[in-house]
């Protein structure tokens, strides 16, 4: 080998070897490092191009989906009143009845089936079910605990208590970024619990979600810094440049170190983010016709930035949509919530569809629990429905999903599950085995542990894969 | 390439078995409950002493009981379960005494008739037991093999090695460990870095700072033999020394000014306003170089030495406890915390690996966990942190003290607001009440459970309601209270039929049931006409009553807390009234209960979250307030101290045997003994630092020694376990923490002997043969090239550009530029921090709330004790030192310089900014590149056009929609650079390249 081209390999800058060796190594079985490995070594002699925790890598098996959508819908969605119809509830209406611990409260939804495949979808979800078909709808989801604050960092980083990396860091830890002028991971607004919900923990920093505010509408205020207001391009250019040109002669006196490379580089990536993630948000240059068909405020805002992210090469965008925690009013929240969502939802699908990309992108929709098939006792207004963790609904379409098909069962009351239980961290597993990982291999090491996502829980349920 | 494929078969060995790790089963709650509740309690008591693994039990008939997995495969004899059949299940066949041979336990000793159809039921629910599997040889700890370890075994005095040195590299032991290693492999030491190279490293390394030029200077005039080891001197006499070794002890320590929980509706505050005692103690500690033993006691127990009844300041110590997250509240959270902070970063013991179970890898098992959880179980922060030093009265702390009674003030405002509001109203309004609960109750509302929901219909208070609700039903069947009587009598009648019925009714009042003479008089003398005059009687009696009682609302007299009756004993001259009296304040089965116990149930959360929020704002002003004076924020024994129970699964409710408050056996031997003195931390704290645990020592002196290379020599600086890496060079590692003990544990004298190496004083510049060999530099044929961290890039802007406040110690300030983010009302303090150009240690850090600048150059994470922060070359940095306002300013600051302002020709400015930045003079190759760069952009120059932000019109905010105001607010809120941003021109451009450069942030 030439000892020229002998630079530190590709992890040495972020990682070191041992770093790498100890922590990463565990994430990739046999297979996958196999080929992980010929690429670091010519990457090695690309030199600090390649030097980058995010540069793209293979998953552990050949599979469909690419990259992640996660529609989370903060607060408990009702199951009830969605994807899971239970019109024989209304025969106990008014009556006690210990099964549900209180007085059962209808749905004061209708349900179609629709599609197909006839999965029944309440009316509130009308446009999304004409995707029915596309849709593998859970009935059986169930989690571990009915508080908001658990149950959704249990959601997002499988577990509900200790600081744990969020799935998306996760996902991007095994599958790298695409694009390295966006980050790999974004979070949409935000919500319940903050930063613990996409933070990467203990993993390495690189791999930490991208908190961006969708509410403001000027790209240039999403990511820090992004835009200058002290120099126009071309004169950053000029500045480059003139930089490029001291850092040679730096580099000449210090010898050829990656990491002094990495960081000339940094600046050049970093240049092209400027006009790239600045693009990625600016929606006028979707047709009118596109955005019309999403809406620009709101939730159609978030969809169709969510699905140019994913376009340009973004691994996982968590969508935050907030405001399900429907104790009082069910009828006219759930009207309002779920209608502010429905079209945009079903533009999603219709134009990830039309492009040819939902195929390879998983579109995950659900909250982090489902609501009692009870009254709330403490409703403050019209009748509503309480916190619930035995049994709620998500949902999946695209990323060879199998669609067309309504999972599992919960009893009369939606209370129970009571067949193909899904838990969340099931759930978990079979979104790492759509994306090519089997779960309990997609480790990192940690205080001497090997971490992962599901913990030491978590099964694939196959039936929801194609 | 060898290696590489050496390394990946190793891998995969791995990975698979990493596999191995099996999927725990998962049960039902209502399964694990039954288990817990009615067989776990019976097979410990009854079964472990002969059949199960546990330490000083035995297996009788090779039959353990103590996991699922041994109960299901037996013993001598068979299966002791057959989940689901009972009749096939010899355990149920022993414990029924079926077969007299097999009778258990044994003797007359049967179980109760109860427990064993427990236990039956439960084989027939299939057996679900959630106990993970102790087999008896895997489960083990096995205590002699782990003593094999070498981070166990005692610190050698290991013999410095002799070697062939040609170069004269040895100037100290260190150099002979480095130089044998070396040699073995061929390689040869790097030359002594130059004199420039070494003072800025050493600098650096010392304080986080640069080095001045005239420092520079200075040096390399000094031709005298010992002018590095003065700089040295020098330097680790600084008073930023310790500001520098002080943050990086904070990341051990996982170090914030927030607890890291929510607002929660401005009920929590999730301020530690007196966190910033705890940093001035660490960076005091290190300027006076107190010895490591002591430092570390007194973090753990200073509040248990002597020193600190006479110097409260030392208290400030115990902030290493207490400065954690705070779970919401989850004192287990916490403890957990403590243990880890504590084993992690004195010790790199991954000991709270063992919550849950004995530790898979290392020698700690889980009632040494628990061992060490009992003594933070009885430890706790007192209700208020005391005084470091009595305040003087200056006019800052008078007003301290006024803006803190200001606040207490309105929390007793509100309290007394809030409680004539509702008691008042409870009894003042005793109709309404009354009225709207004959509505909830006809209507069929109360049944539905939106009961609530009538409460605000009429306007009422909830809780009330709900309190007037339950008695009107308790009242109206079985026993009725005379004063009620009526009013359920009325209210009985349909209210079609009042005027018809109720002339009976009254008529009959107080015949078949007691009744309230007062009510019983009213309504005969005007028979009412309908409930709602039944109702307005109410109000007015009681209202009579409540203010011929005259009573404070909320005020208790007498008994126990939380059992106390209202105020209001005193007899009234109305007799009349006195009989109400007594029913209302007097009697324990009253109509409607005032007790405390009653009222705090039914209002206490509103109460104490109301006056939580108010509160809060205290907080804001411990933090922030000038007069506001120094606390410490201890952690002090409760009581005698108590043993914790070990936690079956680390599920709280799930109680195995009890875990004796004791040090980790590993390290303390099997025949330790318990603490004795209160809660135990200190016997802890001695347990740690002392020369007797070998980690200690290794630990501490490990980590010095990544401070100053960047790379340690046990690569994994916070765990020293079986999986850990082995250290790069064993014996000099003990070499180190043995010089460090004989040397009184002193930190600065290892330093002092490390920096007077010649490993350490090696040039950075890379070999190809070397790369070749040893890429990752374990060897140490050089000394690292490093990116500096954040607060040394930090301070050296600030440095650079003249601004630098080098003010020591004192309250968080906010720095400059670096703005807190507000994310969202969860996480608005509300606190008005100063903002000023000081060292990062002094800036404000918020868990969760890092700036994002904190984030992008890898700050460690407050949440966990951190030993390494791990370095990421990412373009949000590039971008930070391209666009952000941070380095904008800083720019125009340096040119703003008198100094800079001086220079005269364009040369000498180049000259000027190389001297400030780089501490040296450019090369021609370097100057000829600035002066074309600037001569091309002066003559480009022209007024740039840069799209700013449009001004947002506030007058405007009305007509914007929901969506446009908050998109407004949130630009306003995130505005910077915004239409204050100006272009930088062409010699601010210059000097902008000067700082973004690599040699800017590198060390050589």
């Amino acid at each position: 080998m030439d000892p020229k081209q002998h630079r530190p390999s590709a992890i040495d800058l972020c990682f070191n070897r041992r770093q790498f060796l100890n922590r990463f190594g565990m994430g990739f079985g046999a297979l996958s490092l196999a080929s992980l490995m010929p690429e670091l070594s010519a990457r090695a002699a690309l030199g600090a191009r390649s030097l980058n925790p995010l540069a793209p890598r293979e998953p552990h098996f050949p599979c469909k989906a690419k990259r992640v959508i996660h529609i989370f819908c903060q607060g408990g969605p009702s199951h009830l009143d969605t994807w899971d119809p239970k019109p024989g509830i209304a025969k106990y209406e008014g009556k006690e009845v210990s099964e549900v611990g209180g007085i059962p409260l209808p749905s004061p939804f209708k349900f179609t089936k629709m599609g197909k495949s006839g999965v029944e979808v309440s009316e509130v979800f009308s446009k999304i079910g004409e995707h029915i078909d596309d849709i593998a709808v859970i009935r059986s989801m169930t989690t571990d605990i009915p508080s908001h604050e658990f149950a959704t960092m249990m959601m997002t980083t499988g577990s509900g208590r200790l600081v744990k990396p969020s799935m998306g860091s996760w996902v991007l830890y095994g599958l790298g970024s695409v694009n390295e002028n966006l980050p790999g991971f974004i979070a949409l607004n935000g919500g319940l619990g903050g930063a613990a919900n996409w933070r990467s923990a203990f993993l390495p920093g690189a791999f930490q979600g991208t908190l961006i505010s969708n509410v403001n509408t000027s790209p240039d205020k999403i990511i820090e810094n992004i835009k200058s207001y002290y120099a126009s391009q071309p004169q950053q250019r000029e500045q480059l440049d003139l930089l490029k040109a001291f850092n040679e002669l730096h580099a000449q006196k210090s010898g050829n170190e990656a990491a002094l490379e990495a960081r000339i580089q940094s600046f050049e990536l970093a240049f092209k983010m400027q006009t790239e993630a600045m693009d990625a948000f600016d929606l006028s240059k979707e047709p009118q016709s596109v955005r019309e068909m999403y809406g620009t405020e709101g939730a159609g805002r978030d969809m169709l930035v969510a699905r140019r992210l994913v376009e340009k090469g973004v691994r996982f965008v968590q969508v935050w949509n907030n405001g399900w925690d429907h104790h009082t009013n069910l009828e006219s929240n759930m009207r309002q919530r779920a209608g502010a969502i429905d079209q945009p939802i079903a533009a999603l699908l219709a134009d990830l569809k039309q492009r040819g990309m939902l195929e390879d992108t998983l579109v995950v929709w659900g909250g982090e629990f489902g609501r009692t098939p009870r009254h709330d006792k403490q409703a403050r207004g019209e009748p509503g429905r309480d916190h619930h963790s035995r049994a709620f609904v998500s949902w999946m379409a695209g990323g060879g999903v199998k669609g067309g098909q309504a999972y599992g069962q919960t009893d009369e009351f939606g209370y129970n599950v009571v067949e193909n239980k899904v838990h969340n961290h099931d759930l978990h597993a079979t979104i790492l085995h759509l994306l090519g990982f089997d779960h309990e291999k997609l480790t990192y090491r940690y205080n001497g542990r090997d971490f992962r996502l599901t913990d030491v829980y978590g099964q694939v349920v196959k039936q929801l894969v194609a | 390439m060898k290696r590489i494929i050496g390394s990946i078969t190793g891998l995969s060995l791995l990975a698979l078995a990493s596999a191995v790790f099996a999927a725990a089963i998962k049960l039902e709650p209502d399964q694990i409950e039954f288990f817990e509740k009615k067989v776990r309690p019976v097979l410990v008591e009854h079964c472990y002493k002969c059949h199960s693994s546990q330490p000083d039990a035995k297996i009788k008939a090779d039959l353990a009981l103590d996991s699922r997995e041994a109960t299901l495969k037996g013993g001598e004899s068979g299966p002791a379960v057959v989940p689901g059949k009972p009749d096939k299940s010899l355990l149920i066949k022993a414990i029924k005494h079926l077969d007299a041979d097999m009778a258990m336990p044994p003797k007359t000793n049967k179980l109760s008739d109860e427990i064993i159809a427990n236990l039956e039921q439960w084989v027939r629910m299939g057996a679900p037991d959630p106990r993970e599997a102790t087999d008896r040889k895997v489960g083990k700890v096995d205590f002699e093999k782990a003593k094999e370890h070498w981070a166990f075994k005692p610190v050698s005095k290991p013999t410095v090695p002799k070697v062939a040195d040609k170069q004269g590299f040895v100037q100290s032991p260190i150099d002979s460990f480095v130089l044998a290693k070396l040699t073995e492999k061929g390689l040869a030491p790097s030359s002594k870095a130059d004199k420039r190279t070494l003072l800025r490293r050493v600098s650096y390394d010392l304080t986080g700072l640069p080095p001045t030029p005239e420092e520079i200077d200075a040096f390399l005039k000094d031709n005298s033999k010992d002018a590095y080891v003065k700089a040295v001197d020098r330097l680790l006499n600084s008073q930023h020394f310790g500001e520098h070794w002080g943050r990086l002890w904070l990341d051990i320590a996982r170090y914030a000014d927030t607890t890291g929980d929510r607002q929660n509706g401005g009920r929590r505050n999730p301020l530690l306003p007196y966190a910033w005692t705890y940093r001035d103690y660490v960076i005091q500690s290190f300027n006076q170089d107190l010895p490591y033993d002591k430092f570390i006691v007194q973090q753990i127990a200073a509040d248990k030495l002597p020193e600190s009844a006479q110097d409260k300041s030392v208290l400030r110590a115990l902030g290493f406890i207490t400065v954690g997250k705070t779970f919401m509240g989850n004192e287990n959270e916490m403890i957990d915390d403590r243990i880890d902070v504590i084993c992690k970063g004195l010790m790199g013991f991954t000991v709270s690996c063992a919550r849950c179970h004995d530790h898979k890898f290392d020698p700690v098992t889980q009632k040494d966990y628990y061992g060490l959880h009992g003594v933070f179980a009885s430890s706790r922060t007192p209700g208020e942190f005391p005084l470091v030093t009595e305040p003087k009265k200056t006019p800052e702390y008078e007003d301290f003290l006024a803006k803190v009674a200001e606040v207490e003030k309105q929390v007793e405002a509100y309290h007394d607001g809030e409680n004539s509001r509702i008691r008042g109203g409870m009894l003042d309004r005793a109709g309404d009440y009354l009225i709207a609960v004959n509505d909830a109750i006809t209507s069929g509302a109360a049944k539905g459970g939106n009961v609530r929901n009538v409460a605000r219909k009429y306007k009422l208070e909830a809780a009330i309601f709900e309190l007037w609700l339950d008695t009107v039903r308790a009242n109206s069947k079985g026993k009725t209270h005379p004063v009620m009587a009526p009013w359920v009598a009325y209210a009985a009648i349909p209210e079609k039929e009042f005027a018809k019925q109720s002339k009976a009714v009254t008529a009959s009042l107080g015949k078949d049931k007691p009744a309230s003479a007062v009510f019983v008089k009213e309504f005969q003398q005007k028979p009412p006409a309908s409930l709602k005059e039944v109702a307005a009687v109410y109000t007015r009696v009681i209202g009579e009553l409540q203010k011929a009682v005259g009573a404070k609302p909320f005020e208790y007299r007498g008994g126990k807390t939380r059992d106390r009756k209202p105020v209001g004993e005193t007899k009234l001259a109305d007799e009349r009234l006195e009989e109400l009296r007594v029913a209302f304040f007097d009697d324990d089965k009253s109509c409607v209960s005032l007790g405390e116990r009653e009222m705090s149930k039914l209002l206490g959360v509103q109460f104490r979250n109301g006056e939580n929020a108010i509160r809060s704002t205290r907080y804001a002003l411990e933090m922030s307030h000038p007069g506001s004076p120094a606390r410490a924020m201890i952690l002090e024994d409760a009581g005698k101290g108590r043993d914790s129970r070990v936690m079956i699964r680390g599920e709280a409710r799930n109680l195995g045997d009890v875990a004796p408050r004791q040090f980790i056996q590993i390290l303390a031997g099997p025949n330790r003994e318990q603490f004795k003195d209160g809660s135990g931390r200190l016997e802890m704290a001695r347990s740690i630092a002392t020369r007797d645990n070998p980690l200690t020592s290794r630990v501490w002196a490990n980590r010095v020694w990544k401070n100053l290379f960047g790379e340690a020599i046990v690569r994994t600086p916070s765990d020293f376990g079986v999986r850990s890496d082995s250290p790069t060079h064993p014996e000099m590692l003990d070499y180190l923490a043995d010089y460090l003990m004989d040397n009184g544990w002193s930190t600065k004298k290892l330093i002092r002997a490390i920096l007077l190496s010649s490993t350490y004083q090696q040039d950075s510049k890379t070999k190809d043969k070397a790369m070749q060999i040893d890429p990752t530099n374990q060897l140490l044929w050089r000394q690292n090239i490093r990116r500096l961290p954040f607060e040394s890039i930090h301070d050296t802007f600030c440095m650079v550009d003249g601004t630098l406040d080098l003010t020591m110690g004192g309250q968080v300030v906010e720095l400059k530029d670096m703005p807190v983010p507000t994310r969202g009302r969860q996480y608005n303090f509300n606190v008005d921090l100063k903002v000023a150009p000081r060292r990062a240690i002094y800036g404000f850090i918020g868990r969760d709330q890092l700036p994002d600048a904190y984030r992008s150059f890898d700050f460690s994470n407050p949440d966990m004790t951190t030993g390494e922060r791990i370095l990421t070359t990412v373009p949000q940095q590039a971008l930070f030192m391209m666009n952000s306002p941070f380095v904008a300013d800083s720019v125009r600051h340096i040119l703003a310089r008198e100094d800079f302002k001086a220079q005269k020709s364009p040369e000498d400015k180049i000259k000027f900014l190389y001297r400030i930045t780089y501490q040296r003079a450019p090369t021609d190759k370097e100057l000829t590149l600035a002066k074309d760069f600037l001569a091309k952009q002066m003559t480009e120059e022209k007024p740039v056009v840069i799209e700013v932000e449009k001004k947002i019109d506030l007058s405007k905010l009305n007509q914007m929609s929901k969506s446009e105001r908050k998109a407004a607010m949130a630009r306003l809120q995130g505005s910077k650079g915004g239409e204050s941003a100006k272009a930088l021109d062409a010699w601010e451009r210059f000097t902008q390249v000067v700082l973004l450069a690599n040699e800017f942030v590198f060390l050589n």
